[in-house]
């Protein structure tokens, strides 16, 4: 396959993200380990250009939730084509990090932390999603055993909210705080709520998130 | 002597017989001429007065003197319970004397209901005791009254041992329900029995003052919920109780003081007295209502919202703080489950959902959209937290309805806007803003997915009164978080939408919703518009409902009952039919 032809494929991957076209994207990614492509470089070049125009498109107000939610989708599934096949030939795809996500105690709210979790999946991170109303010891017990490198916390509740200080004054008490990265947000939470609590960082939105994950990953890698 | 006279009565059309030793209101009440007895015909209440016209009747007694004089009525009245015709009689029959039955709803379904207040006057003499029976003075009022079980507590006992010294003596009596003295007085005047509705809300509060005689509407006022300046949703408010006990007791005050001011108010448009006021009825969600009554909310706070209480029987206003008699009640509207409150019984009550049988839906678009739905004798209820976005409260443009907001909006085809008082224009309260989006999506000027499509990307309205994208978008998930709700609702009960006899809005929008608009952006099911009923403030409805029936307390309670709760939060699939409902187009799909 010449340079032309793979760059016609990538295009077309591209698409399919931005349109959520899950069919189209899973039928790309088979076709990708048919030509025995590298898998590596069809995912940089391929799909992660289509889900950050996604995010273009997001920030432009031109895309909304439904639009946001099925392109992730879509990345997930042609993922999940690419994924053992990576691991198949060893050359796994280098994580950038691994993180631990979840809705903080009583609160059920979800589709904002799903969407984040997706979005930093699609962005190639390594994620172990709790769910919604997860009690804050599993936050803590999770990222230890799994040696996770973020904490992400969600809440959209005024009430639940200080859950996310709660967690950070355990990890403090556990002499665990230096070992994980705690992001927060969610609808209530503002960047003075996550600066006062002594969070590492906090995402407006699912984009948001996906930025100072990357940015706190650099961080870390240049220490 | 005749075996029966006939008695004409003028006003109503009708001739009946009555027998000698007969009363005119038991011939009255075997001919079905709904005359009022408060009193039952024991001649002390004196509701059931009829006029004299042409005949001859027995002589008034003492005490039916003692009713006529004290009411100051025409002489040609006479109390119905004590008159015996001695011939044929024309009588006229006043309306007042008549059973009442209450409008309830201005708009929407007219519903009323027989009238039935818990307070009552009766008028009796209390005669010096005979030699022959010393029975105690309590003893004889309840035998006067016919009230076996009548309560009387130590501070009423101590006025009648005073007012005793010397008898024979024209009593005045208030009594709750027939079964508490509520006051006491002798050769006193007529006092106004006055009762208080309200509508006791997260943002707008309503008080109506009912004269409890004849159960007419005497004022009505609103004003803001103080507790604001601590919130504007009820889990913010929640939150800062939760704080400290100091933090409840500022918001009890503050819920405190927006009643009591209203009822100042009232007053004052009205000339009456606070005293004169002898109950409370209010329709409140639950967090209002407990924290009105400065009750913990530690539970109802947190996950999985658990209330303190679904009902109480009458409370004492003055342990409340409600600055009326200090005798006074006060009854809540019973709450059906965690956030579903009395807000939303007193409302059905309104609008008689659990009587009449078939399939509704039961709306209040407020803060929490809550839902109501019934399929023939199952009933499904919901609350759905949409946000304050409707009401415009987190909009760049938004506005609550007040003067300057634009609360209409046509295309004829270039925009016209009407305004609140006709003032220039401020922004958008709810009505405006579902007719912008409606018409903006007829002419692309807005994509189904909410997307502004001119290039400003925002869609002006005035000059200084512009929708921006931002503003869609919370539109947007409010409205979602509403059709989710119901449509969750409507698949519990397997029950498509056309199969719905009739969906009753009430809450924050009046009149001046476009139906047609809030069915083109989804906001209500796309049903035949001849079966959406407007029913306005059906809580404060309610509420009045309560306070001139209060028979219909107890029934309310056990009818809610009957509601099976549906916690949105444990539906699985509500995320992506929250998703799928973000599109700003009308509903059910059609396949
Ligand atoms: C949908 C919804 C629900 C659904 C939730 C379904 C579900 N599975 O999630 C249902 C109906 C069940 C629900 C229930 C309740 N809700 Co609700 N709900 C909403 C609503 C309308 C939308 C939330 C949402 O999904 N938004 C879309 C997502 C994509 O946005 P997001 O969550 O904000 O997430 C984005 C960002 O915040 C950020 N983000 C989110 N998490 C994280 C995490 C990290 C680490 C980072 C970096 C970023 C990040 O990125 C996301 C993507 O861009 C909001 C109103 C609103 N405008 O937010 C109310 C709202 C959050 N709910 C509210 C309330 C009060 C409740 C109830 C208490 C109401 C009730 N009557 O029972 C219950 C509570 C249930 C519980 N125990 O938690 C209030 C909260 C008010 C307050 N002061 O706290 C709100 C704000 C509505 C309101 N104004 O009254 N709710």
């Amino acid at each position: 396959m010449d340079e032309k032809q793979k760059q016609q494929l990538w295009t077309k991957m591209k698409e399919a993200v931005i349109k959520g076209d899950n069919q189209a994207a899973v039928e790309l990614a088979k076709e990708a380990i048919q030509l025995k492509l590298d898998l590596t470089e069809t995912i940089e070049k391929g799909f992660v250009p289509g889900i950050r125009r996604v995010g273009q498109l997001w920030e432009e107000g031109e895309y909304f939730l439904p639009e946001l939610i099925s392109s992730a989708e879509c990345m997930k599934q042609a993922m999940a084509v690419l994924q053992p096949e990576l691991t198949k030939n060893k050359d796994s795809l280098e994580t950038k990090a691994r993180i631990v996500i979840g809705t903080v105690e009583g609160d059920i709210h979800d589709i904002g932390k799903n969407l984040v979790s997706s979005m930093l999946q699609a962005n190639g991170f390594e994620i172990i999603d709790l769910g919604a109303d997860v009690k804050l010891e599993k936050f803590i017990a999770t990222a230890q055993e799994k040696k996770a490198d973020f904490i992400c916390l969600s809440a959209l509740l005024t009430t639940t909210m200080t859950g996310q200080q709660r967690l950070i004054e355990m990890l403090k008490e556990q002499r665990l705080r230096e070992k994980f990265k705690v992001v927060v947000g969610g609808a209530p939470v503002t960047a003075q709520w996550a600066e006062s609590i002594g969070a590492d960082g906090y995402g407006e939105n699912a984009l948001a998130a996906v930025r100072i994950i990357e940015q706190l990953t650099r961080q870390r890698r240049e220490k | 002597m005749r075996t029966a006279f006939s008695v004409t009565i003028k006003n109503l059309g009708q001739i009946i017989k009555v027998k000698p030793e007969e009363t005119l209101s038991q011939a009255l009440a075997r001919f079905n001429i709904p005359l009022r007895f408060d009193c039952g015909q024991r001649g002390v209440c004196g509701k059931c007065q009829v006029k004299i016209l042409k005949g001859q009747v027995n002589p008034p007694g003492r005490q039916e003197k003692y009713i006529l004089e004290f009411l100051k009525v025409d002489p040609s009245i006479r109390l119905a319970c004590l008159t015996k015709p001695k011939g044929d009689l024309e009588i006229e029959v006043p309306s007042e004397s008549l059973v009442q039955s209450v409008k309830i709803l201005e708009k929407g379904v007219t519903t009323s209901f027989p009238y039935c207040p818990s307070l009552r006057q009766y008028l009796f003499t209390l005669e010096k005791p005979r030699v022959s029976s010393p029975s105690s003075l309590v003893e004889r009022v309840k035998k006067v009254l016919a009230l076996p079980e009548l309560e009387f507590p130590l501070d009423i006992l101590n006025q009648l041992g005073e007012e005793a010294r010397e008898l024979p003596k024209k009593m005045q009596l208030v009594i709750y329900q027939d079964k508490e003295v509520i006051s006491l007085e002798a050769d006193s005047s007529p006092t106004p029995l006055l009762g208080l509705a309200v509508d006791l809300g997260t943002t707008t509060v309503v008080g109506e003052l009912l004269d409890l005689e004849s159960g007419r509407s005497l004022a009505v006022a609103s004003a803001l919920n103080q507790q604001i300046r601590l919130g504007t949703d009820v889990i913010t408010r929640l939150s800062e109780a939760l704080i400290s006990e100091g933090k409840r007791r500022t918001l009890q005050r503050a819920a405190r003081r927006t009643i009591n001011a209203l009822i100042h108010k009232l007053c004052q448009k009205t000339g009456y007295h606070e005293e004169n006021i002898l109950e409370v009825v209010i329709a409140s969600n639950t967090a209002m209502n407990h924290l009105l009554l400065g009750l913990p909310i530690h539970t109802l706070a947190r996950a999985p919202y658990t209330a303190l209480f679904q009902y109480l029987p009458e409370e004492k206003a003055q342990e409340v703080g409600l600055r009326i008699s200090p005798r006074g009640k006060i009854f809540l509207a019973p709450n059906i489950q965690s956030f579903i409150g009395g807000d939303i019984s007193a409302g059905l009550l309104a609008t008689r959902f659990f009587e009449k049988s078939g399939r509704y839906l039961y709306l209040d678009l407020g803060t929490n959209g809550e839902i109501v739905l019934r399929n023939k004798n199952r009933f499904w209820g919901t609350s759905t937290a949409a946000g304050p976005a409707f009401e415009g409260v987190g909009l760049s443009v938004g506005m609550m309805a007040a003067p300057g907001a634009i609360y209409q909006v046509s295309a004829t085809p270039s925009l016209e806007i009407k305004t609140i008082g006709r003032r220039k224009a401020r922004g958008l309260c709810g009505t405006g803003l579902i007719d912008i989006l409606s018409i903006a999506l007829q002419k692309k000027w807005l994509s189904q997915n909410g997307r502004i499509l001119l290039r400003e990307r925002q869609i002006k309205l005035t000059p200084q009164v512009a929708l921006a994208q931002d503003d869609v978008r919370k539109l947007q998930m409010a409205l979602a978080a509403v059709k989710a709700g119901v449509k969750i609702v409507m698949a519990k009960a397997e029950l498509d939408f056309d199969q719905l006899d009739g969906l009753y809005l009430a809450g924050a929008f009046g009149s001046e919703l476009n139906i047609a608009n809030a069915m083109a952006i989804g906001l209500l099911p796309a049903i035949d518009p001849a079966k959406v009923y407007f029913v306005g403030n059906a809580s404060l409805a309610g509420a009045r409902c309560l306070l001139l029936n209060y028979t219909l307390r107890e029934e309310l309670i056990s009818q809610i009952k009957r509601i099976n709760f549906l916690s949105l939060a444990r539906e699985k699939d509500f995320q992506n039919i929250f998703i799928k409902s973000l599109n700003l187009s009308p509903y059910p799909e059609k396949e």
